[in-house]
């Protein structure tokens, strides 16, 4: 389904369910999936994720469609972390600019957490970057997102994106290769 | 969405994609008859009428009329400018326990 199509089953009150259904089908599991490299746990990805879809239906009637759906979309989960881990770091922001000291101990405290060789070394070099750092990569290499919808979703300029994405990218192509 | 269990060794419960969809659109598409939205006009009309309702119908909103005790050797002496004398605070203070005693209830 195109996504003017979409937009106008979500604007629609008699066909706004019909809408919501579509876009959880659609979305649920590309946002599980970038929430929970965000926070590590899958408990916590769950709750981040239930509450990214309340907000999602809250707002879908102010969605002017300035940018896609699905960016739209990306950016409420992406502030949903972020209020996410500032709680639960107790700090009124995040640290974008610094990495997670708690990096290692949220992952293997996940009772869905299975380490083998290679995720062992990936973790390895993510736990050292910092945590735009680790987003900006996420988000391209593993949610296949271009570098101008991580800029609309981060807000981060979008060479500053690429030259950090391409910088992580060799740091971890020569890493594992070694 | 292989790569996450490969690369990353990130797990998730069986089931667990159809499970929470479930969950989300219970949460959601059930809780649509407690929504209540109102335009910007309707709030904006709300909020006048109600401090039109309050402004005209607070008491402590109106100006007070202030009325002075002039028997009070103080307040007299202000505005009437008389002086204080013994006598006149003597009398004065008589008359009121005269009346304070008179009119003390049981």
């Amino acid at each position: 389904m195109k996504e003017g199509a979409l937009l106008k089953l979500l604007k629609n009150p008699g066909s706004k369910s019909e809408g919501f259904k579509l876009l959880v089908d659609l979305y649920q599991e590309k946002l599980y999936w970038m929430i929970r490299k965000m926070v590590l746990s899958h408990d916590s990805a769950n709750d981040v994720l239930q509450e990214t879809y309340i907000r999602i239906f809250k707002g879908i009637d102010n969605f002017k469609g300035n940018s896609a759906i699905s960016t739209w979309m990306y950016r409420i989960a992406y502030n949903e972390c972020l209020r996410f881990l500032s709680k639960e770091s107790k700090l009124l922001r995040v640290e974008l600019d610094i990495s997670d000291s708690d990096y290692s101990k949220k992952l293997f405290a996940d009772s869905y957490f299975d380490p083998n060789e290679l995720s062992t070394k990936f973790h390895a070099i993510l736990s050292e970057l910092t945590v735009n750092q680790r987003n900006i990569f996420n988000m391209k290499y593993f949610d296949e997102l271009k570098f101008n919808e991580i800029s609309d979703i981060t807000g981060i300029n979008i060479n500053t994106i690429k030259s950090t994405y391409y910088l992580v990218e060799r740091k971890i192509k020569k890493e594992i290769n070694e | 969405m292989n790569k996450h269990k490969e690369r990353l060794g990130l797990k998730i419960p069986e089931n667990y994609f159809r499970e929470t969809k479930e969950n989300i659109l219970n949460k959601n598409l059930n809780s649509t008859d407690n929504n209540y939205s109102f335009s910007f006009y309707q709030l904006s009309f709300a909020a006048i009428f109600i401090f039109t309702l309050v402004y005209f119908n607070y008491p402590f909103l109106e100006s007070e009329s202030i009325n002075f005790e002039t028997e009070s050797p103080i307040i007299s002496t202000i505005l009437l400018d008389e002086e204080i004398t013994e006598e006149y605070i003597i009398d004065f203070l008589t008359d009121q326990v005269v009346s304070d005693v008179i009119y003390m209830p049981k």
